[in-house]
């Protein structure tokens, strides 16, 4: 179960629906860290934390999550670098048939945010690739990671 | 993917325009991921970070100092991971010196500088480089490279610099000079937004002479040494290349802008200023080790400049500053005749002059302030006291109310300014240079002067 509040759960839903920019930190068993952008991310109607790891980018870190099953999800959003870490336990590989739509959504609202942002039209296009293995964490803890002094506390609840 | 070299690296990836990425991992296993706004190639085998706000990282590295980066090229999206190793903490020397010139340009943008302070550069050693592998089912194939949109092979670049020194060294007059010059800059170099800053070393502040390609021209704006990217270009003398002005550290410099460098309201000319700027570049023009301006552009790209622009647009200021500095020279040196007398005035035109920071409103709308602002009052003054429209410059140099330096006052440039200036705002009131070292100030209305003492009685 998730130590995260419904209200820290729900807002994370809703942040993850901007489109931010997803990046994955792994590491292996002795400590050596990973890192991937990341397709899409979800959270699944029991509170897990739901994420699309592209391949062949993200086969280190796929065997990572097998290997220790903890991830961190640092999320950001292009318009504003509103940013918040989310740190998981309890990777599971899971199937999931309508991941193909979900990363549609979230490139489409990566796109928009990166547009908005300054960045080339199409550079989104090209940051990652389209077949994905799909990853589900339960959020332990939920980290502000605005751009001052504050970064790296946690965000209450 | 093969390994590659960190000097293989293209130098667009270490501009700060789309943030890196470092991941960590804790000594008990936890991963860490955070937003790096820069990365600093030191040489090729070091990169520095800014150890500014990375707290859990930080930490992490303290145990385990093993951890990797993402960079993304800015303009294909092509990525690479480099496995680093904590090195040490640099709290002085060039890597250090290099961030704190960065960082104060930046804050100084959206605050008031010095308020955040960089606690150290973190170095770290590269362990290894490599490509990410991005599959071929990717919804589009990386984009070609934005062409810039400007020659950047020698043999253009060289016609472009022959063009601007022939048009600086056959400049007759000072006004047609810097023109021509940063007209050049557009149609030869490429660089159509541009805007030149001349310092007052009397006030300590860098006046707007002229720009190119802004909504508006910015024509006398002022900007204290060390305040946003041109006055922080100008304290250090180090060129300042920001890649990414929209990044949220940058956000609203126009507004912050104004208000660090203005405690008098309504009493600023806005600067020189892209509305969509994602990128800026500002060189320091230093003539026989002393500073003399600050020579800017800006573009909507992002990481729209490089070393070789760095390299181009410090040349191509340095050949206007030259051909500026020896206008002014020239100009102290030369004698001229007489004066007509005033033509006669149709209606009024109210100048006021504030003694406590010299400036000068004309019906109730600010001109202009600081030195320029004190010319333009004692020209008028003379005019209105003395019955006569043309001043030559030898007098105005040598009058004790203006307190110039008797050596490199800049009067010239300072004329150009206020004659723009006055064009501009339409105000009634006009500069003309009729000759070498004569000026003519017309206008068809009688001038009304109210002077403010600063004691403000």
């Amino acid at each position: 179960m998730t130590r995260l509040s419904p209200a820290a759960i729900r807002g994370l839903a809703d942040f993850l629906a901007l489109g931010p920019s997803l990046v994955l930190g792994t590491c292996d068993e002795t400590g050596k860290p990973e890192v991937v952008r990341c397709g899409a991310a979800r959270v699944t109607p029991d509170g897990r934390l739901r994420i699309l790891v592209p391949m062949p980018e993200g086969r280190r870190s796929v065997a990572n999550l097998t290997a220790t099953g903890r991830g961190a999800l640092a999320a950001a959003l292009a318009s504003n670098y509103r940013t918040v870490q989310v740190k998981g336990r309890d990777a599971a590989l899971v199937r999931w048939p309508e991941h193909h739509s979900a990363a549609q959504e979230h490139l489409a609202a990566f796109g928009a945010q990166h547009i908005r942002a300054g960045v080339p039209g199409e550079l989104h296009l090209a940051m990652w690739s389209r077949r994905f293995t799909v990853v589900d964490l339960t959020p332990e803890e939920l980290f502000d990671q605005p751009p001052g002094p504050t970064a790296g506390h946690g965000v209450p609840g | 993917m093969s390994p590659v070299s960190l000097s293989e690296l293209p130098p667009e990836c270490f501009e700060g325009a789309l943030a890196a990425v470092l991941a960590t991992s804790s000594t008990d296993g936890i991963p860490n991921a955070a937003w790096v706004s820069h990365v600093l190639r030191v040489d090729d085998r070091h990169v520095a970070l800014w150890c500014q706000f990375l707290n859990k990282s930080r930490a992490n590295l303290e145990g385990n100092p093993i951890g990797v980066l993402l960079m993304t090229h800015p303009r294909t999206a092509q990525q690479w991971r480099l496995f680093v190793r904590f090195a040490r903490s640099e709290t002085h020397g060039d890597t250090f010196e290099a961030m704190v010139r960065r960082l104060g340009a930046v804050t100084s943008l959206t605050q008031q500088p010095g308020a955040v302070s960089l606690r150290s550069a973190d170095v770290f050693e590269v362990l290894e480089v490599s490509a990410v592998e991005i599959g071929p089912d990717k919804a589009a194939e990386p984009p070609a490279p934005v062409e810039r949109g400007r020659p950047r092979t020698t043999p253009e670049v060289v016609a472009a610099l022959s063009r601007l020194s022939e048009s600086v060294a056959g400049s007759e007059q000072l006004e047609g000079l810097v023109e021509s010059g940063l007209s050049i800059l557009a149609s030869h170099f490429g660089y159509d937004s541009v805007s030149l800053y001349l310092l007052e070393p009397l006030e300590g502040v860098l006046y707007a002479l002229a720009s190119r390609g802004f909504p508006h021209s910015g024509i006398g704006a002022r900007i204290p040494l060390g305040v946003g990217i041109v006055g922080t270009c100008a304290l250090h003398r180090l060129p300042i290349r920001i890649a990414n002005m929209r990044h949220e550290i940058y956000y609203d410099r126009a507004v912050q802008e104004q208000l660090a460098r203005s405690k008098g309201g309504e009493r600023e000319i806005p600067l020189p200023a892209l509305d969509q700027a994602a990128s800026v570049l500002a060189v320091p023009l230093l003539l026989r080790g002393n500073l003399f301006g600050v020579l800017a552009t800006e573009g909507c790209d992002l990481a729209a400049f490089d070393d070789c622009d760095v390299h181009l647009l410090t040349i191509a200021g340095l050949l206007l500053a030259q051909g500026v500095a020896l206008h002014d020279d020239e100009e102290g040196k030369r004698e001229v005749s007489a004066a007509p007398p005033l033509e006669r005035p149709r209606g009024s035109l109210r100048l006021r002059y504030y003694e406590a920071d010299d400036s000068v409103f004309i019906d109730d709308e600010y001109l202009i302030k600081g030195i320029p602002g004190r010319i333009l009052w004692l020209i008028v003054t003379l005019r209105e006291n003395e019955r006569r429209s043309t001043f030559q410059n030898r007098e105005l140099r040598l009058h004790p109310a203006l307190k110039l330096p008797s050596y490199k006052d800049n009067l010239e440039t300072r004329l150009l300014m206020l004659q723009r200036r006055l064009e501009e705002k339409g105000s009634g009131l006009r500069l003309r240079r009729e000759e070498r070292g004569r000026l003519r100030v017309e206008s068809d209305r009688n001038i009304e002067i109210e002077v403010i003492p600063a004691n403000g009685s």
